[in-house]
């Protein structure tokens, strides 16, 4: 899951980034920085998408953002061409489907 | 034996000469009377020198243009004349706070407020007692002729960069419109400073910071001390005064500048009378010579000081001699100056009056 | 299925890590973060020269990394202007806020601009003197309350807000002056291109470029940081509206294809 680091040491609680956050990813900590201040932070089951929009606004450059991209791996990308591979070649190709429609139409 | 190179020109010029042998890079300034003839100089002889010029809107602008280029670590210099002088005063208590060299050149004229364009030294106090807020000072340079017009020009920048302190030249109307032959010449040099504080990008070194706000109190008070530190060294090591016939005096003029051209004459036409006149002349007037007034009025009986104002020098005078011996005063303010021969008619008579009583009889 | 995890927004190290000392949710953090990042675009970092004024953000030095010159108030465009003609080859950005530009400066940055002095003027703009205490700027609004404008600013006491932008805009030398805002993610992004607009001036050379950057100030304008961006858009912007008003190589390119 995509995820952001908030520096508790940096964040002052304007609470910007939650107001622009378009998915209430970020709450207040309940505990204090050296500051005296209770700092964001990303909740546990926070859904972000990493779109960037709280690290953007945070006036304090308090915020990274950590994308996460599922990709699949080798093995399994290979499978799923040949996969696919084996499916295509079993469908007719378009343009046989075409008039092969064309002749059960007529 | 070659002979001297020897030019007519006046003090003016001879500023713009002098900063130029003394390896001027940067030169910002406003047009003011009595001095349009150096930024004009300077316009016409620093481009193809390849040395900046520009003419400023203001004096504010033009020390903050010196603060700029003196903290990239070039030559940074102003003229100015009294009015203007009095605009530059922040500008100066942030160079001397942020430890920056620069030169600038005040050629007097009469005040106070807009006051006139003729003559005047009614600008010691700003020089010597620092204009600016804070606890600063700048050197004080007093030519009296435009060959130390072109002299002390020249030497302002070393000494600028050996202390890290503004050098402030104080000329005046009457030095820099006259016109004497100078012998052009380059000044002796001081032992070249390195500048690790000069802003030059951080490239492969940490952030340098140019600045005079030092926030906390204990790093204030600790900056404070060193410039203190700086100060009493240049006190300690940069005096100078000229000393004319001060040995066995009976009267001892001080004057700097143009007043003392005129008791340099009074003092040769008293002598010559087989009275035993002398004069002590400060050549900076921060740090005040005040040993050497004190060495030069052992025998006198009294001091004349002689300004072009209505008594600022008087008081470093005062303050180096105490009480030791009767100081009298002739001022003249608005561009007026005294003349020759009320000098003398004046020694003559104050010889009168104190070198027949018993020395150290205070009167 | 692998998951990667790619870092998509990170801190530049032109930024210090030095937590700042501006109020929470005030304008001059965002707009430290794009200066920095503007100077690492261009890779300037190492060759540039901050100047910083007298203001909230006369400790700009201790949060962008480079170089670093305290002018007097107002005079950070003369101090720049000794820079750049001493050491051309320096990067030389002022950063300067309302009242530092458009009051007590307004000499010094007219006449910058008008020699087309090759720098490059990073001008915040809250409507209000924060560092002090809360009183008007050149720029507070019509009807504004600030410590000396206690019934708020009149046009008849006071006269209107100072438009920077426009004013300069009527000269011939300057080469970009601009007028964005950092109070929501899109403004922001503008923002960064318009400062990365400006600063390439100077890189190659093209004269004076100008950025106006509408800010809030949520301490002063006694608003919470997120009510204070919605009034940079509901109220500042009424008086102050976005753009470019002056692009020279964009009218030297019409004239061209003209």
């Amino acid at each position: 899951m995509s995820r952001i680091e908030i520096a508790a040491e940096l964040c002052k609680a304007c609470e910007l980034c939650i107001s622009v956050c378009p998915n209430e990813c970020i709450e207040q900590s309940d505990t204090l920085n050296r500051y005296g201040v209770f700092p964001m932070r990303m909740r546990a089951d926070a859904r972000c998408t990493a779109c960037t929009l709280c690290a953007t606004i945070c006036p304090d450059t308090a915020i990274e953002v950590y994308r996460t991209v599922e990709e699949k791996a080798p093995a399994e990308k290979a499978a799923t061409e040949s996969e696919q591979a084996a499916v295509s070649s079993e469908l007719p190709s378009p343009a046989a489907q075409v008039s092969s429609n064309q002749e059960a139409a007529s | 034996m070659s002979k001297p190179n020897r030019v007519l020109m006046s003090g003016n010029d001879a500023v713009v000469e002098g900063a130029i042998r003394g390896g001027v890079d940067c030169y910002f300034g406003y047009p003011i009377t009595p001095q349009n003839e150096v930024i004009a100089g300077m316009a016409a002889r620093l481009p193809p020198l390849g040395k900046v010029f520009l003419q400023s809107e203001s004096e504010l602008a033009a020390i903050s243009m010196v603060h700029g280029a003196a903290a990239a670590g070039k030559r940074a210099m102003t003229t100015s004349s009294s009015p203007g002088i009095s605009l530059m005063q922040e500008g100066i208590s942030y160079l001397a706070g942020s430890r920056l060299p620069a030169v600038i050149v005040n050629v007097q004229r009469g005040g106070p407020g807009l006051g006139n364009i003729a003559p005047a030294q009614g600008d010691y106090f700003q020089a010597t007692r620092g204009g600016g807020n804070g606890d600063y000072q700048t050197i004080v340079l007093a030519p009296d002729s435009a060959q130390e017009l072109m002299d002390f020009t020249a030497q302002a920048f070393d000494l600028a960069e050996q202390y890290r302190t503004p050098v402030l030249i104080l000329s005046d109307g009457r030095l820099g419109q006259m016109m004497e032959p100078v012998e052009l010449r380059d000044p002796p040099r001081r032992p070249p400073v390195p500048k690790p504080w000069a802003l030059t990008g951080a490239d492969g070194r940490p952030q340098q910071v140019v600045c005079s706000l030092h926030l906390p109190i204990p790093e204030l008070a600790a900056h404070n001390r060193v410039l203190q530190a700086v100060y009493r060294e240049i006190e300690r090591r940069e005096q100078r005064a000229e000393s004319y016939h001060t040995s066995g005096a009976k009267l001892v003029f001080v004057a700097y500048g143009a007043c003392a051209r005129l008791c340099r004459e009074a003092v040769d036409y008293l002598r010559k009378e087989g009275l035993a006149a002398g004069m002590l002349r400060p050549i900076t007037l921060w740090p005040f010579p005040k040993k050497k007034l004190q060495t030069a009025v052992q025998s006198a009986a009294v001091l004349v000081v002689v300004e072009m104002s209505a008594g600022q020098m008087i008081e470093d005078v005062r303050l180096s001699v105490g009480d030791k011996l009767p100081i009298e005063f002739v001022g003249r303010t608005g561009g007026e100056a005294p003349t020759v021969k009320e000098l003398i008619q004046f020694g003559r008579r104050l010889l009168k009056k104190y070198a027949t009583s018993r020395r150290g009889r205070r009167r | 299925m692998i998951a990667t995890e790619k870092k998509v927004f990170a801190r530049t190290p032109v930024l210090f890590p030095q937590i700042t000392h501006y109020c929470p949710g005030c304008g001059h953090g965002i707009v430290h973060r794009l200066v920095a990042e503007a100077l690492e675009h261009y890779g300037v970092q190492q060759r540039a020269v901050c100047v910083a004024p007298v203001g909230c953000s006369v400790l700009a030095y201790k949060y962008i990394a480079v170089d670093a010159v305290e002018a007097a108030h107002g005079r950070a465009p003369a101090v720049a202007t000794g820079l750049k003609r001493a050491r051309p080859d320096l990067f030389v950005f002022t950063y300067q806020g309302d009242g530092d530009l458009a009051a007590i400066g307004t000499a010094e940055i007219i006449h910058a601009a008008n020699r087309g002095e090759n720098i490059s003027v990073v001008f915040v703009n809250n409507a209000v003197y924060g560092m002090t205490g809360g009183q008007m700027a050149p720029t507070t609004l019509l009807g504004q309350k600030t410590t000396t404008t206690p019934q708020g600013r009149s046009e008849v006491n006071e006269g209107p807000p100072v438009k920077v932008c426009e004013l300069l805009a009527s000269m011939d030398a300057p080469s970009y002056v601009a007028r964005v805002t950092v109070n929501k993610p899109a403004a922001v992004r503008k923002a960064r291109q318009a400062i990365i607009t400006a600063f390439g001036r100077q890189v190659s050379g093209k004269g004076f470029s100008l950025v106006e950057v509408l800010s809030p100030c949520p301490t002063y304008w006694r608003l919470p940081p997120p009510k204070a961006m919605e009034a940079v858009e509901n109220w500042m912007m009424k008086t102050f509206p976005l753009g470019v008003f002056k692009n020279k190589e964009a009218a030297d390119a019409k004239i061209a294809q003209s």
